[in-house]
């Protein structure tokens, strides 16, 4: 066991050697710091995760020059979850480095400015990788988002982003929102009715479904309280780019069978567009959250599909969400846009925040969809890097 | 848009507290052969700390799980739930899980952690043995989620 460990710790020192000189190799060549400043922090913590990655490496080593036999199994599950470690790295985290191009500046400029404006992210390291919108929301590794490739070199998209942040906000603050989930499911509990008491396999059936909405329910307020972070960050544009980034996927955004719903990843998005629009409207936006609906029940109804979420959802339900919500966001406290990054009356210029650029491209698309194009192309030449 | 995180966070809590078992474990068998330097102290204690918080929080939710079986724990997401009932598994499982955080309770588990006799020491280093192989089977499947399989 001794050499076989000995063999492996090597191994694994060697290619975290070879990792570091890689990256290293991968950007001496040019002044990319200075070309892409968003990404320094980004490339300082996996620097930083290698060398602490080596250091347990050779604490192994040295654990096995003690020539003792007891420790070797405690040896071998630390190299056995180093090991995981450095995969985990070497195949989700080094490829924002590796795969760097300058059209990453445009969303990565974004997150480094989502960050810096919460002050229990603005340490945390950004990095931006190719896939389906997603993240790894641990703040204490450095984070991804993922975007999908086309996305990534246009406005449209990029307020999907800050549903992804919801899901750090709620990393940095877990203990205080499960409870307010935890609350929040009892609170469901109730309304779905007392228990029965009695023995035959109907009420057991019932008893165990009630028990999949509860549960299932944990996972669904943390997507709802992202959705809600991302509209108190984006405004309309997030409304716009959710819509539009979904509604098209087929009838499974609208309408899933039963059996699938226990545990689901995400409640059905027509129901998460029911809970956005009842946002947007407590938040003055009501021709914005009528014709959001309209659109989702129109497409809805040309395919014959009937809104339905088979007791995993009652309008019962909506303002215990919404408080919880309220809560969750009181804990959290992300930035709110505010009156001049909805204006669409105030003029683009080097001052507009972010949220104002992003609201002015989805009016810009949505009143004018052929030009959209060039106009787009226009604002990001003129942006200064 | 990706549900991995869940997976993600388990397994790196998963991770932290590997690394902290098999940091105090080693500790603590050069310590009882008295071979234990001084040097690492800090991040050993940290590691014992880690460990004790996990196994606070743990006892929380399978006294919750043990006094009203017939209720969801509430406010955890499902693979905090299975670890919860793979532990509850675990300890109906005497002829595998032999050690004080199995067999007498997960609080004289924790009194374990400041051992300062052999026999206590012995046992804290049984209980850390099997509290590993349970949280290494736990993680396993976030590993191959987040990792692959090849």
């Amino acid at each position: 066991m001794r050499t076989i460990l000995q063999q492996s710790n090597l191994d694994l020192l060697r290619e975290i050697e070879q990792l570091k000189a890689a990256i290293h190799e991968r950007f001496k060549d040019q002044d990319w710091s200075a070309s892409a400043p968003d990404l320094l922090p980004y490339y300082k913590a996996i620097v930083s995760a290698c060398n602490q990655m080596h250091q347990r490496v050779k604490r192994n080593l040295n654990h096995l020059n003690l020539g003792r036999d007891d420790i070797l199994e405690d040896i071998l599950s630390e190299t056995q979850e180093l090991s995981k470690q450095f995969h985990f790295y070497n195949r989700h985290l080094l490829s924002p480095l590796m795969r760097y191009r300058d059209s990453d500046r445009l969303c990565l400029r974004l997150l480094r400015w989502l960050h810096e404006h919460h002050p229990d992210t603005k340490s945390i390291p950004v990095g931006l990788s190719d896939g389906e919108f997603g993240i790894w929301p641990d703040p204490q590794i450095p984070i991804v988002y993922y975007m999908p490739t086309s996305a990534q070199f246009g406005l449209l998209y990029l307020p999907l982003f800050f549903h992804e942040f919801g899901h750090l906000l709620y990393a940095c603050h877990k203990p205080e929102l499960d409870d307010l989930v935890r609350d929040f499911q009892q609170e469901i509990s109730a309304l779905l009715g007392p228990i029965a008491e009695r023995d035959d396999a109907y009420s057991k059936a019932e008893r165990a479904k009630r028990t999949d909405i509860i549960r299932t329910w944990y996972v669904w307020m943390q997507e709802l309280f992202c959705d809600s972070v991302g509209f108190g960050i984006g405004g309309p544009s997030f409304a716009h780019a959710f819509s539009m980034y979904l509604r098209m996927r087929g009838r499974r955004e609208y309408q899933v069978p039963e059996d699938e719903l226990t545990y689901r990843g995400h409640p059905v998005t027509w129901l998460r567009i029911r809970v956005l629009a009842d946002q947007m409207r407590r938040a003055n936006f009501q021709h914005e959250a009528e014709t959001l609906e309209q659109a989702w029940e129109i497409a809805a109804n040309t395919m014959g599909i009937n809104e339905d979420y088979f007791g995993y959802f009652d309008k019962a339900f909506l303002p215990l969400i919404q408080k919880t919500i309220e809560d969750m966001l009181v804990e959290t406290a992300p930035r709110n846009f505010t009156d001049d990054d909805i204006s669409l009356q105030k003029p683009l210029s080097p001052q507009s925040s972010p949220i104002h650029l992003l609201n002015y491209a989805w009016a810009t698309f949505l009143s004018e969809p052929t030009q959209y194009g060039e106009w787009q192309r226009q604002i990001l030449v003129g942006i200064k890097w | 848009m990706s549900t991995q995180w869940l997976a993600l966070q388990s397994f790196q809590q998963g991770q932290d507290l590997l690394e902290a078992i098999n940091l105090v474990s080693i500790h603590t068998k050069l310590q009882r052969d008295g071979m234990a330097g001084t040097e690492h102290a800090e991040p050993i204690q940290q590691s014992r700390e880690k460990i004790k918080a996990f196994l606070q929080a743990l006892a929380t939710l399978v006294h919750q799980a043990e006094t009203k079986p017939d209720q969801p724990l509430l406010g955890i997401d499902i693979r905090r739930q299975q670890l919860v009932d793979r532990f509850l598994e675990a300890k109906r499982n005497p002829r595998r899980f032999r050690s004080t955080l199995f067999k007498k309770s997960i609080e004289e588990a924790i009194q374990l952690l400041t051992a300062a006799s052999d026999e206590e020491r012995q046992q804290l280093i049984s209980s850390l043995s099997e509290l590993r192989a349970l949280i290494e089977e736990h993680i396993d499947r976030d590993t191959a989620r987040i990792l692959g399989e090849f």
